[in-house]
């Protein structure tokens, strides 16, 4: 009974995305014809600081007479009141461009970038398509030498973890076993699903991530981290990290049952794992290839492991599925009672997590991708050994990660035991060991407690 | 004793009477010397030759000096006038064989700064597929001009106008009569309808007419088509007046409806006392009229001799100064030299305002109304009209890529793009009017492509010809064009485009679409002399030999490599 009612479930997840991408691709078809009822922006609202509206020459007899500029989390940006936006590194916005373009007259709106397009779906959570996917294929995160394959379900909807993931910059590998399909960059991809989000709640500031510089905020104006989604301006700044702001009750798309919670904070968790593993997986056949890349043997091995990885995408489909129903089902029966008691079950607060993502974020300047494995390490100690093994069995083929000998270090560290020039007395910077172990103490019970 | 009493008596009585004559007589010539003197005074003017009413030292109350002809290079310099051809079905069918297309004529400048082209333009019959894509081209204007105003769509069934449209409508009314596709009663109901219009509108703050209209109900509006006002552009006014002109010298039977339509503007803040024009807008925070000098190289001039045919003065709009080259492909492309970052205006070279200037006024002055068409009497004009044309060839020859470089729509968000052969400091720069760069809105203008092929007959415009001449709906229109990288048609139609294809074809057969004008006053001229409004909005005199927009000839200026 239970087993069918979530693969029924689960086909109406199938159909709704079915559903979706068909209303996005209409959307492209009817976005042609100018008309001013089309209006779902005010240009004078700014998106972040230092935007402004700007006036527009127009030879034609229609058009928009305003639009609005700035620059955000690194990338320039211009939009018009039907919600076209463009967002792109290079303020002539001509290279690497993401571009959203709305359903006319609704808040229904689509970023692009080559083959890849985001946009919310009826649920409000940010959902990523690539064209021309097709099931064999592989997906992996680069940024700098690192690589971090990506589970078959980013094609779904995203969770925040993911979508902070994506956000973080680098580019989107494509594969197709050992061919390279396509590469995407990623710059923008945060200040677009931002855009989109903040589209439509109908430019409430709420929906913004967290330290998203807005003006009239209290919200610190530098550079602005799209860790988390950023609580009310009305002082809420101490809501829990991966809670959106409620959506304002006049949104047409978003519905106040997206509203994720604790469910889905111990969900994303289980996700992360998931995707930990299956990167740390990735690492060790990676290496056999470079170091005998002629081998047949490896080309068989990178065959078997490429049916390894599909199988792997589809049981990451599948689980998705299995969760995303599960999270339904969960939603509709949820109490303040069984939040709670999850909370307590998963032995985890988002308060915690929020703190410590903030933390190593900002203090140390990682990554989101490497503050999340560094946390998610720290969970478990079993696959935290594992890692430290694998890790050190790998140093002379020179393939580890850059990630790895940060979260080595800072893991190191941890534990007080401080490694390569720490281990001085005194470093280049004049800095005693003593300063730098209170530092660290600091830093320790800043990790592990509340 | 007394004796000599006697004698003393009349020695005084003789001297008194001596005193006394000699005091008439001084008395008399006095007299006589002073009425001489005054009559001198008094009747020197008789020897003054007479004032004629309108000759050389009479010096013409304003009353009157609306009667005096408007002078033109006819009449100072005693040449014939060029004559309004027939109508291509009237023509003879060795009308072509006659006419002087200055084929032996060497290229380069005349001593008074004409310019002889290194092209000619083509000149014949329309063949069956440019009648086709006349007819088509006026397809659209019969499915999109509003039946209760007479105005056309300047986009498809989106019902909105300017100025700069409806003067691309009359281009295709003009057109389409010329070659045959309507006949007279059509010509006369459609400008009548629309010249009734047009001086109805209601103008931005009773100046001048607002940039947009309702097509359907010919009320101001804004961008956005709803009720509202925002401002004047002098470009758009400009291209009008040209037509304005076109349509008044070759049916003189409307001229009285539009002189009605210009009477009603108010000029006195369009063209400076230096000869400037002044576009206007609508300040946001004050609501303020603010006006702003408006036109960059290209279309400032076109615009300006627009007005200039009208008897306005805009000697400094003229000018092609401030200018710069960038040298694209050995072209020296001139680009407007004012900085885009200090006045806020972009400088888009793009080849549209060049056609119209070649097309409409066959790159002349506009007191000029008697050069053959080969001899461009505003040189510099057809000289930089050449350059623009040869970067695109060259462009073409060398990285393979067809170019008609124009400001087209498109569908879809942006909506409309300046597809320049220079901007920004670019070559074949492609943005929004926002300035976002948008190099996969690159196309061939169809406009520009038939224009050219109009203007330069040589193997490049045969095959822009070829790309564009079947580039239609036969239901619609003719497409806005083809995508430069290959996504196919420009899926949009609009007035301007199919105007200017219209006036590209009826140039083949009519050559420059401007004719004199051949009568004697103009109620344009004479009209409100009784009162002070001609000097209130500035209403001009007609235009005498010191008037002219001068004849220049420009060297290179500062050169940027590209």
């Amino acid at each position: 009974m239970m087993r069918s009612l979530m693969l029924s479930t689960a086909i109406t997840l199938c159909l709704g995305q079915y559903v979706s991408a068909q209303t996005q691709d209409e959307t492209l078809r009817n976005a042609e014809a100018f008309a001013p009822e089309n209006a779902i922006v005010d240009t004078s609202i700014p998106f972040a600081i230092g935007a402004r509206e700007a006036r527009q020459e127009l030879r034609g007899a229609f058009g928009w007479p305003t639009f609005q500029e700035g620059l955000v989390e690194g990338v320039y940006f211009r939009f018009d009141p039907d919600g076209y936006a463009r967002f792109a590194p290079s303020p002539r916005l001509d290279t690497d461009v993401f571009e959203v373009i709305c359903r006319p007259g609704t808040l229904n709106c689509q970023g692009r970038k080559g083959l890849l397009s985001i946009y919310l779906n009826g649920n409000g959570a940010l959902q990523l398509d690539i064209a021309e996917v097709g099931d064999g294929d592989t997906m992996f995160l680069i940024e700098g030498a690192s690589e971090l394959q990506l589970p078959k379900r980013i094609l779904g909807p995203l969770d925040e973890r993911m979508e902070l993931l994506l956000g973080s910059g680098g580019e989107l590998l494509i594969k197709r076993g050992e061919l390279k399909v396509a590469r995407i960059s990623l710059a923008g991809f945060s200040a677009v699903a931002a855009y989109l989000r903040w589209i439509t709640a109908r430019q409430d500031y709420g929906v913004l991530p967290r330290g998203w510089a807005v003006p009239n905020s209290s919200a610190p104006q530098g550079d602005p981290i799209a860790v988390n989604w950023q609580v009310s301006p009305a002082g809420q700044q101490n809501q829990p990290i991966f809670e959106r702001q409620e959506k304002p009750a006049n949104n047409p798309i978003a519905s106040p049952a997206t509203q994720q919670g604790s469910n889905e904070v111990l969900l994303n968790i289980n996700e992360l794992r998931d995707l930990l593993s299956a990167s740390n997986d990735e690492a060790q056949p990676k290496s056999r290839l470079e170091i005998q890349p002629q081998s047949t043997v490896v080309r068989e091995q990178s065959f078997a492991d490429s049916d390894q990885t599909q199988i792997s995408a589809l049981q990451d489909t599948a689980r998705a599925l299995l969760e995303a129903a599960e999270t339904l089902q969960k939603d509709t029966v949820r109490t303040d009672e069984n939040m709670a008691f999850q909370n307590h079950q998963s032995g985890e607060s988002p308060k915690r997590l929020a703190n410590q993502l903030d933390y190593l974020m900002t203090e140390f300047g990682l990554d989101a991708k490497t503050a999340l494995a560094l946390i998610e390490r720290e969970h478990d100690s079993e696959l935290l050994q594992d890692n430290e093994a694998k890790l050190r069995i790998a140093p002379s083929s020179g393939n580890i990660e850059p990630s790895g000998d940060i979260v080595l270090d800072i893991l190191a560290e941890l534990r007080g035991q401080p490694s390569g020039p720490n281990l001085r007395e005194e470093s280049d910077d004049g800095f005693s060991r003593d300063e730098y172990q209170l530092l660290s103490d600091y830093f320790k019970s800043v990790f592990s407690g509340d | 004793m007394e004796e000599n009493n006697k004698q003393r008596k009349r020695k005084l009585f003789g001297s008194g009477f001596l005193i006394l004559l000699t005091s008439v007589a001084v008395v008399f010539a006095v007299a006589w010397y002073t009425a001489s003197a005054a009559r001198a005074l008094f009747l020197a003017h008789e020897d003054i030759k007479p004032i004629i009413a309108g000759g050389d030292l009479d010096e013409l109350p304003a009353l009157l000096r609306g009667n005096e002809p408007s002078v033109t290079t006819s009449l100072v310099r005693g040449t014939s006038r060029r004559e309004k051809p027939p109508r291509m079905c009237e023509m003879s069918e060795d009308y072509f064989d006659a006419i002087d297309r200055g084929l032996d004529q060497p290229s380069g400048y005349t001593k008074r700064n004409e310019y002889v082209r290194k092209y000619r333009a083509r000149r014949g019959f329309l063949n069956e597929r440019e009648m086709r894509a006349a007819r088509v081209a006026w397809k659209y204007f019969e499915l999109f001009t509003q039946e209760t105003t007479g105005l056309a769509n300047s986009v498809g069934n989106y019902p909105s106008t300017t100025l700069w449209d409806t003067a691309s409508y009359l281009a295709a009314i003009v057109a389409a009569y010329e070659i045959c596709i309507i006949e007279k009663p059509e010509l006369d109901r459609r400008i009548t309808q629309l010249l009734t219009t047009v001086k109805s509108l209601d103008l931005f703050r009773g100046e001048m007419p607002n940039k947009v209209y309702h097509t359907k109900s010919g009320a101001k509006v804004d961008y956005t088509n709803k009720p509202g006002e925002i401002g004047f552009s002098a470009l758009d006014i400009g291209r009008f007046l040209v037509w304005m002109r076109i349509i008044k010298n070759r049916y003189p039977h409307h001229g009285n409806t539009i002189d009605s339509v210009l009477l009603k503007w108010d000029f006195s803040n369009t063209v400076s006392e230096e000869g400037l024009l002044f576009g206007a807008f609508v300040d946001d925070e004050t609501g303020e009229t603010v006006y702003a000098q408006e036109g960059r190289l290209g279309y400032e001039e076109y615009a300006a001799k627009g007005f200039a045919l009208w008897g306005f003065r805009p000697i400094m709009a003229h000018r092609a100064e401030p200018f710069l080259t960038a040298s694209i492909y050995d072209v020296p492309v001139p680009y407007d030299g004012r900085d885009p970052r200090i006045f806020h205006s972009q400088n888009y070279v793009v080849t549209e305002s060049y056609l119209q200037d070649g097309l409409e006024l066959g790159f002349d002055l506009p007191h000029d109304d008697s050069s053959p068409d080969w001899l461009n009497s505003d040189g510099w004009r057809a000289e930089f009209a050449d350059r623009i044309y040869e970067v695109q060839e060259r462009r073409w020859r060398q990285s393979g890529f067809m170019t008609a470089r124009s400001e087209h729509n498109v569908k879809g968000p942006p909506y409309f793009t300046y597809d320049t052969v220079f901007s920004d400091g670019y070559p074949w720069n492609t943005v929004t009017p926002r300035g976002d760069y948008v190099p996969d809105h690159a196309a061939v203008a169809a406009k520009a492509a038939l224009g050219l092929w109009a203007l330069w007959e040589t193997e490049y415009t045969d095959v822009l010809y070829e790309a564009i001449i079947e580039l239609y709906d036969p239901e619609v229109g003719m497409y806005e064009g083809l995508y430069e990288r290959g996504q196919g048609r420009v899926e949009i139609f609009t007035a301007n485009n199919n105007g200017i294809i219209l006036t590209s074809l009826l140039h083949k057969v009519q050559g420059t679409i401007l004719t004199p004008f051949e009568g004697d006053t103009e109620v344009w001229y004479t009209a409100f002399r009784d009162q002070d409004l001609r000097v209130v909005r500035k209403y001009p005199d007609p235009p005498q030999e010191e008037d002219w927009l001068p004849a220049v000839r420009h060297s290179l200026h500062q050169e940027v490599r590209r």
